[in-house]
């Protein structure tokens, strides 16, 4: 995994490690807990979960064919 | 009995028990009502039993100058027998509790009515309305119908119900006509009331036909269902004792000129549309036809100092019966947009794992928005004038910042609980994702006009009292919804009916219900 969303998976307490079940499963969670809590990120009109926001702009740095 | 008032001698004085001026939704209710109870009641249509040009445009309006207000006015009058019945969509669904509550967010809130008072009549609207029964759950025994779990302090889902529609001019007009109690004259424009030197009692009805042949009605009680732009209209021109018009010390007559601002909000992106189709699109459950609705709870109308806001899902691309009247300007998406769609689905379909291959939809989110009453926002006489030499009105239909900020935030709580659930994502249509926004051009009212004699138990706040008579006149009534405090964002018709029904009863009683208020 490349080392910014390895880094923000381990700042929201996930571990890179973890198989990739696990962690969608918990991406999962986040997601719904910041929709609930109205932890959300305008783009271009979408609403969209924080965390999930935040993993996209780390892949597109990473990887601009993100 | 249908008489036309062609085959009258003008100058003909007709005497009846109630008149009631109008024969739409409102009127015919209430005259039906009140024949059957025994009470002679004169029931006065502007036009006959057909659509004619020339009566339809003694409706017609003055140009406001705003454009997008005339065209949610003009069109939704109907002159003949059945009146706006005559092209209702049939969209039906009862008022919340808490739309009828005071709520101090809400200027003006609070009908001098419990919700109590009106429920006790939605039975007999729907057999009216021919709507299947009332408070019927359209999803019971049939799991794929259940709405999915919002937090129901956020969103609730509610149904509507579709009358046939059931056309009230065509469906009672042998009711009516076979009656021994009700007469019902055709081509009978009223052009204004007399009332006696003090103002406080009304003594006739004058009432006049294209050709000029002119009638007098005299009756104990009056009843005005008009409309909400009519009724103010009337009471606005019968000012031959008091100048500003009749019920109108206040200067409230004609103000908070209320609709539901309707228009397209959002584009939701869908991972399994049938599956949301078989709960929010139309669809006949047991024995009526019915759709579902993301309404937002009264708690979240509670914390964020929202009014009444639903939304119904229309897939895109797909022609949707309900509105083919309506014409959405839905513009194609650009190619950036189109890559920033396919961005957010792939990113939406790798956190929810919900995608179903061939599944997913592109559903626009329309939205159906209480008004705030709003004293600006009002109807006045225009100089111009009528063939039979009335004036004309004048519509200025204003929204303001609370009604901007509900649909606004509304929206944004749908997206978070579409997101929260993993059914999808939520796009704002570009006006509404705009800063400083303004309402787009193909906003409209939905047709439901409503708030301009409103009800209140001061004079000061309203025009007519909780048992719908005009304030500081014994014996006129508005029947219709100009008389709704705040309009709840359901569609007005069942309401009206219930509303009419209960007006009935009152006046059946000689001046009592069985709620214990007294004339």
């Amino acid at each position: 995994m490349p080392p910014l969303p390895a880094a923000l998976l381990q700042d929201s307490g996930l571990d890179p490690s973890w198989p990739a079940d696990r962690l969608l499963a918990a991406l999962r969670e986040r997601r719904a807990m910041d929709f609930a809590a109205g932890r959300t990120v305008e783009l271009d009109g979408w609403l969209l979960a924080r965390c999930e926001a935040a993993f996209c702009q780390s892949l597109a740095l990473e990887s601009p064919r993100c | 009995m249908l008489i036309d008032l062609h085959d009258l001698e003008s100058g003909t004085l007709i005497e009846s028990d109630c008149c009631v001026i109008g024969g739409g939704a409102a009127g015919i209710t209430l005259a039906r009502s009140l024949g059957r109870a025994g009470i002679d009641t004169c029931l006065l249509e502007s036009g006959g039993l057909v659509f004619e040009p020339q009566v339809q445009s003694l409706g017609d309006i003055a140009p406001s100058g705003d454009a997008r207000a005339d065209r949610s006015v003009s069109p939704c009058r109907l002159r003949f027998l059945g009146g706006a019945t005559n092209h209702w969509g049939g969209w039906s669904a009862p008022m919340a509790p808490m739309d009828l509550l005071p709520r101090s967010w809400v200027p003006l809130s609070g009908w001098p009515i419990d919700w109590e008072a009106l429920e006790r009549w939605y039975p007999e609207a729907h057999r009216l309305c021919q709507l299947g029964p009332y408070g019927a759950d359209p999803s019971a025994g049939d799991p794929t119908r259940r709405p999915p779990a919002l937090l129901p302090n956020k969103l609730t889902v509610r149904y509507w119900q579709y009358s046939p529609p059931t056309r009230f001019g065509a469906y009672y007009r042998e009711e009516l006509a076979a009656s021994r109690r009700v007469y019902v004259y055709l081509h009978a424009n009223c052009v204004g009331l007399d009332a006696d030197s003090s103002g406080s009692q009304v003594l006739a009805a004058r009432i006049r036909n294209p050709d000029g042949r002119e009638a007098r009605v005299s009756a104990r009680r009056f009843v005005l269902a008009c409309g909400a732009v009519d009724n103010a209209r009337l009471l606005l021109l019968s000012n031959g004792v008091q100048p500003a018009g009749l019920g109108n010390t206040y200067d409230l007559v004609g103000r908070c000129f209320m609709q539901h601002p309707e228009v397209d909000t959002a584009t939701l992106w869908v991972h399994d549309w049938p599956a949301l189709a078989r709960v929010f699109e139309r669809y006949r459950a047991d024995g009526f036809s019915t759709r579902a609705g993301v309404f937002l709870s009264r708690q979240a109308q509670r914390r964020h100092g929202l009014l009444a806001w639903a939304a119904t899902l229309h897939p895109v691309g797909q022609p949707d019966p309900d509105y083919d009247a309506v014409k959405l300007d839905v513009p194609e998406p650009s190619a950036d947009d189109r890559r920033l769609n396919q961005a957010v689905a792939a990113l939406s379909l790798a956190t929810d794992g919900a995608y179903s291959a061939g599944q997913a939809g592109e559903v626009k989110v329309r939205s159906r928005c209480e008004q705030a009453p709003n004293p600006d926002s009002r109807v006045t006489l225009a100089e111009e004038r009528d063939a039979l030499g009335l004036p004309r009105v004048q519509v200025r239909w204003r929204l303001g910042e609370l009604d901007r900020r509900s649909i606004d935030t509304a929206n944004r709580i749908l997206a978070e609980e579409i997101g929260r659930l993993g059914l999808g994502r939520l796009r704002l249509d570009p006006w509404l994702a705009a800063q400083d926004w303004d309402w787009p051009d193909n906003l409209w009212g939905g047709c439901h006009h409503m708030g301009t004699t409103r009800m209140a138990a001061s004079a000061r706040d309203g025009v007519v009292d909780g048992d719908c008579r005009v304030h500081g006149i014994a014996n006129l009534f508005i029947a219709g919804s100009s008389v709704f405090s705040t309009g709840g964002c359901t569609n007005p018709t069942l309401t009206i009916v219930a509303l009419a029904l209960r007006l009935a009863e009152y006046l059946a009683r000689g001046g009592h219900n069985r709620e214990g208020s007294e004339q």
